[in-house]
């Protein structure tokens, strides 16, 4: 029986456009398992980064309760949200968001220094960029001075340097070419291998298929859910089932 | 032109906020600065167009009626130019008068209303048209000070005899009129000025009004000739000295205005050439996809730099105008400090100077910051390279010791480093304007005898006008500290000159040592000077100088310089047995007593009386008169530390407001990465505020230093405008310090406050910006 993480009852989440108001999650339930590779699909505007975000204790939901690891963070306010965030919560965004005045150590150790102490996190920062295939000389430049590619793993890395219980990725890939994108799909591939839960929003197949759980979003509701085995590199009944299951949900 | 407006409308809208609150400073900036210019470009001729209107006297002496002769006019109408004599009679009294709550002693002079003068008219400027019992024509000043208006009732006791007057008018005058001209003048009609003439007989005193062109040489002629005729002259002044006394503290509240406003005027101006910098910046793609599209340099910099030039110019505007709104304020302060009414009027001239400053001021500001769009390379722009990077990491957290929030301060310390220096200017100003304010209300409202010390001569509890021997009985009463011969009514020739000298059987234990350099007299042939007998004559210490009364003549020593604001520095000091040189019949008759308690000077002298009545002439309490008379001064410095310290807040307000706006602004995405990863609000708080202790902690502490160290010589400019050489101020550490720690407490305490509104953006909102 696999342990739940987080538990999503009756949520809903409203935009306020002065005389309009627009539903994005609409009375949704969910339940995300702990060592799940968790993959959120849906159509543009399905609401799939709302709910990431009100998963992750980013956005507020206009109504219903996200039990994450015992502890209703609907109830939360933002500094308690912000130590929830810390100590649980890991982040890769699309547009990668690395601190550029820093190097890509600082970036990491700014994330990671809130909760650990120097020595220590330095240690587990380096254990993590070699983990990533970042060298010593690459991790001392600045974000501007390396790759995209290069920059999300780095992303990747200040994500996990706290050990969170979830890593949320918002289209990791979405801002990088194909090369990159499978590398930074390896790294979390490998890190959800080694136990860590990670939600994944994505619009792109590849992408997909690394998860063991699609959940595929439509009007701010679950529109379908599939299950599949851990990712396996080449495995084509694994492909022919999202496909299928894509299909299905109107892809 | 109209793509440049277009562009202008964008930048107006986009830094709306930041663009208005230069606007603010400038608003209040331009008010003081308008105000004090036309207070400067107006009052000086407004006080000479009144005073000719009113044909005021250059040249008066009061002295008894007993000692005037017919003779006595026709010869002064022979003295060297002297144009024309008048003589006026009245009646001079000691009146008992309130001034605020405080009841003080003052020489009045009461003439009749109904004797028709040519020289020194008056001006009724309030009155009634009904008929009053016992009409009496008030001062303006009394008026002012005694908070009497028309049909109140002006009674006094002389001599336990009550003399009641009800006002029928009030009259502006320009020849007395002043608290420090030491007499003022009333006005009564035929019938209530033969009443108390009655009973005032002995009081008649005739008023020799003289018409001058060398004024200040007339009125040295005429003294030496009333003193070498042993007339003894009641009162005396001159046109210039009686002008100097009415406007010395408009001058000092002009510099003061001129001061803070210009500071504010330059804060204002650092604040426009920071915002363009910070637009230059923050618009860099934008700037660089217009000069792709083909615009040019220049009209991006006038886009750029026009929203401040229009806010610049219309602030200006309303700014002047407003001043129209502080001006009947400071024309208050001015009535109440000179007697004189001054009516403000529209001063187009100072107006359009003041704009025309501002302007030129505001251009050069902006368009030096501006120029920088010339250098912008139209790709580098687009792709948001600014020409000059800073490469260098400061504080990278991997190898600098200390706390993560402690290192990400210091980190944001560096990275605004801008905003620091525009906060670190106006706090260095802030701290010396507030010290400033600090050093007069400590020595005007908690130390007031600093302030006395400054501005009158000599101030003991009690002065006793009585027979010599009263010395000896009064030292050995309760409650006297010291008893000194002390006269300040002795003139002396000197050259062609009659100058009116302090003389004292000893300046050692007295109060107030007015020597600014050199000593006071010791010996009976030292002698110290005023500042202006030094300037005229060019007169070293260690000169020999012969001085002259009724014919005898003796020589004495220079061997100190003294000042007197009252007497413009046209006076002199020695000591009673240096004065009996000259007049060897001279009996000292004024004594200037010296309470341990002086709260008690009021029980003390009614004790005087009590046991030496007989031997008595009259007391006066100067404890109380000059209490009265600093009160306000008390009054007009608090306001004006309330105004400053309420500008200071305003101001820092305002530039913390548009330093933290610009920012969060400018690092929205990156308080939203800190956010997303675990950093709370406070912690963003502190490090946004903690980056701005450094700039504050030394620009204050700089600012402390100036101000210690240059504080006495700025005092010293200020007060050397009414004719001071020496400031008896003190200039407290601790006040400084106090100021120093007050204003880094209310920047830290402001800036928190405004940094919080980071609390109110959802961090989903910061990434997603």
């Amino acid at each position: 029986m696999k342990e739940k993480i987080i538990t999503v009852e009756q949520l809903v989440k409203n935009f306020d456009n002065g005389d309009t108001k627009q539903t994005i999650i609409n009375e949704l339930n969910l339940e995300i398992y702990d060592n799940d590779f968790t993959i959120i699909m849906g159509s543009s505007g399905a609401g799939k980064s709302t709910l990431m975000y009100c998963l992750s204790g980013m956005d507020k939901p206009t109504s219903g309760n996200i039990i994450f690891d015992k502890e209703n963070i609907t109830k939360m306010n933002n500094d308690k949200l912000a130590i929830f965030r810390r100590k649980k919560c890991g982040f890769v965004f699309q547009a990668i968001y690395l601190l550029d005045k820093m190097s890509l150590m600082e970036n990491v150790l700014t994330a990671g220094l809130l909760n650990n102490n120097k020595k220590e996190i330095i240690k587990k920062a380096k254990e993590l960029f070699k983990k990533v295939n970042i060298p010593e000389i690459t991790y001392k430049k600045s974000v501007n001075q390396v790759s995209g590619g290069e920059a999300q793993r780095v992303g990747i890395v200040r994500a996990a340097i706290n050990n969170p219980k979830v890593i949320f990725a918002d289209e990791p890939t979405g801002a990088l070419n194909s090369e990159n994108s499978k590398a930074v799909l390896d790294v979390l591939t490998e890190l959800n291998k080694e136990g860590q839960s990670i939600i994944m929003v994505t619009h792109d197949k590849k992408s997909a298929l690394r998860g063991n759980r699609i959940i595929y979003l439509k009007d701010g509701k679950i529109f379908g859910e599939l299950s599949l085995e851990k990712y396996e590199e080449n495995d084509k009944e694994r492909n022919d089932k999202l496909d299928s299951f894509l299909k299905e949900m109107g892809w | 032109m109209k793509k440049s407006i277009t562009l202008s409308k964008y930048i107006l809208k986009k830094n709306l906020k930041e663009i208005f609150s230069f606007s603010i400073i400038l608003f209040i900036a331009t008010i003081l600065f308008a105000s004090a210019i036309v207070l400067n470009n107006n009052i000086d001729k407004d006080y000479d167009d009144e005073f000719n209107k009113l044909n005021t006297a250059n040249n008066f002496f009061t002295i008894s009626n007993m000692q005037y002769t017919a003779d006595l006019l026709q010869n002064i109408e022979n003295i060297k130019g002297v144009k024309e004599v008048e003589i006026r009679k009245g009646i001079m009294l000691t009146v008992p008068i309130y001034i605020g709550d405080s009841k003080q002693e003052q020489n009045q002079v009461f003439y009749n209303i109904d004797d028709n003068s040519n020289i020194s008219q008056y001006k009724v400027i309030n009155e009634t048209s009904e008929s009053i019992e016992n009409p009496i024509y008030l001062s303006n000043y009394t008026s002012i000070h005694s908070n009497l208006n028309i049909k109140d009732k002006y009674e006094f006791e002389i001599d336990s005899k009550t003399y009641s007057f009800y006002i029928k008018g009030i009259i502006n005058e320009m020849q007395y009129g002043n608290y420090t001209s030491s007499v003022i003048a009333q006005y009564v009609e035929n019938e209530q000025y033969n009443n108390l003439l009655h009973n005032n007989e002995n009081k008649e005193v005739v008023t020799l009004l003289i018409k001058s062109d060398e004024s200040h040489k007339t009125y040295n002629s005429i003294s030496k000739y009333l003193s070498s005729n042993n007339i003894n002259i009641l009162n005396k002044n001159y046109d210039e000295q009686v002008k100097n006394q009415r406007l010395s503290i408009c001058n000092i509240i002009v510099l003061i205005l001129i001061l803070f406003s210009g500071i504010m005027l330059i804060i204002s101006l650092f604040v426009s050439k920071f915002k363009i910098g910070q637009s230059i910046t923050e618009e860099i793609t934008n700037m660089g996809v217009l000069k792709a599209l083909g615009y040019t340099s220049n009209e991006i910099i006038l886009s750029t730099i026009f929203p401040f030039i229009i806010c610049g110019l219309i602030f200006t505007i309303c700014g002047i105008s407003a001043s129209y709104l502080l001006l009947p304020l400071l024309s208050l302060v001015v009535e109440m400090q000179s007697g004189f009414i001054w009516n403000i009027q529209l001063d187009l001239t100072s107006n359009l100077m003041v704009l025309c400053i501002n302007l030129i001021l505001i251009c050069i500001f902006t368009v030096i910051p501006a120029l920088k769009i010339k250098k912008l390379n139209p790709i580098n722009a687009i792709r948001g390279l600014n020409e000059k990077k800073s490469g260098k990491n400061f504080f990278n957290i991997e190898y600098t010791i200390g706390n993560i929030n402690f290192i990400l301060m210091l980190k944001n310390f560096i990275n605004t480093k801008k905003q620091n220096i525009l906060l670190g200017i106006v706090l260095f100003f802030m701290t010396l304007v507030s010290s400033f304010a600090g050093t007069l209300f400590y020595n005007i409202n908690l130390n007031p005898i600093n302030f006395i010390n400054t501005l009158v001569e000599e101030h003991p509890s009690v002065i006793v006008e009585g027979k010599k021997e009263l010395k000896n009985k009064i030292i050995n009463l309760n409650n006297v500290k010291n008893v000194i011969y002390y006269d300040e009514n002795i003139t002396i020739d000197y050259k062609e000159n009659n100058y009116k000298t302090f003389v004292a059987e000893s300046f050692t234990n007295l109060d107030n040592d007015l020597c600014y350099e050199g000593h006071n007299p010791r010996n009976s042939d030292e002698i110290s000077i005023g500042s202006k007998i030094k300037e005229e004559n060019n007169i070293n210490l260690g000169d020999y100088i012969v001085l002259n009364k009724n014919q005898v003549e003796h020589e004495y020593k220079v061997v100190g310089f003294i000042q007197s604001v009252n007497y413009s520095g046209e006076i002199m000091e020695m000591t009673l047995e240096g004065y009996n040189k000259l007049d060897a019949s001279y009996i000292p008759n004024i004594m200037y007593v010296y309470l341990d308690d002086e709260e008690k000077s009021e029980d003390f002298i009614k004790e005087l009386n009590d046991m030496f009545g007989q031997e008595i002439n009259q007391t006066m309490n100067y404890t109380k008169s000059m209490n009265s008379a600093i009160n306000m001064y008390v009054s007009l410095i608090s306001t004006i530390c309330i105004i400053i310290i309420i500008l200071t807040i305003l101001l820092i307000c305002l530039i913390l407001y548009i330093l933290i706006s610009s920012i969060i602004i400018k690092r929205k995405q990156e308080l939203g990465i800190f956010k997303a990863i675990g950093y709370e609000n406070k912690q963003l708080v502190k490090q946004l505020v903690g980056g701005f202790i450094p700039s504050t902690i030394i620009s204050t502490v700089l600012g402390l230093i100036v101000s210690q160290i240059f504080m006495k010589d700025i005092v010293l400019i200020m007060f050397r405008n009414v004719g001071a050489y020496k400031v008896s101020f003190e200039y407290p550490f601790i006040i400084f310090i106090m100021i120093t720690m007050l204003l880094i407490l209310i920047t830290l305490i402001i800036g928190v406050i405004l940094a919080r509104k980071i609390r109110k953006i959802s961090v989903y909102s910061l990434i997603k910006e």
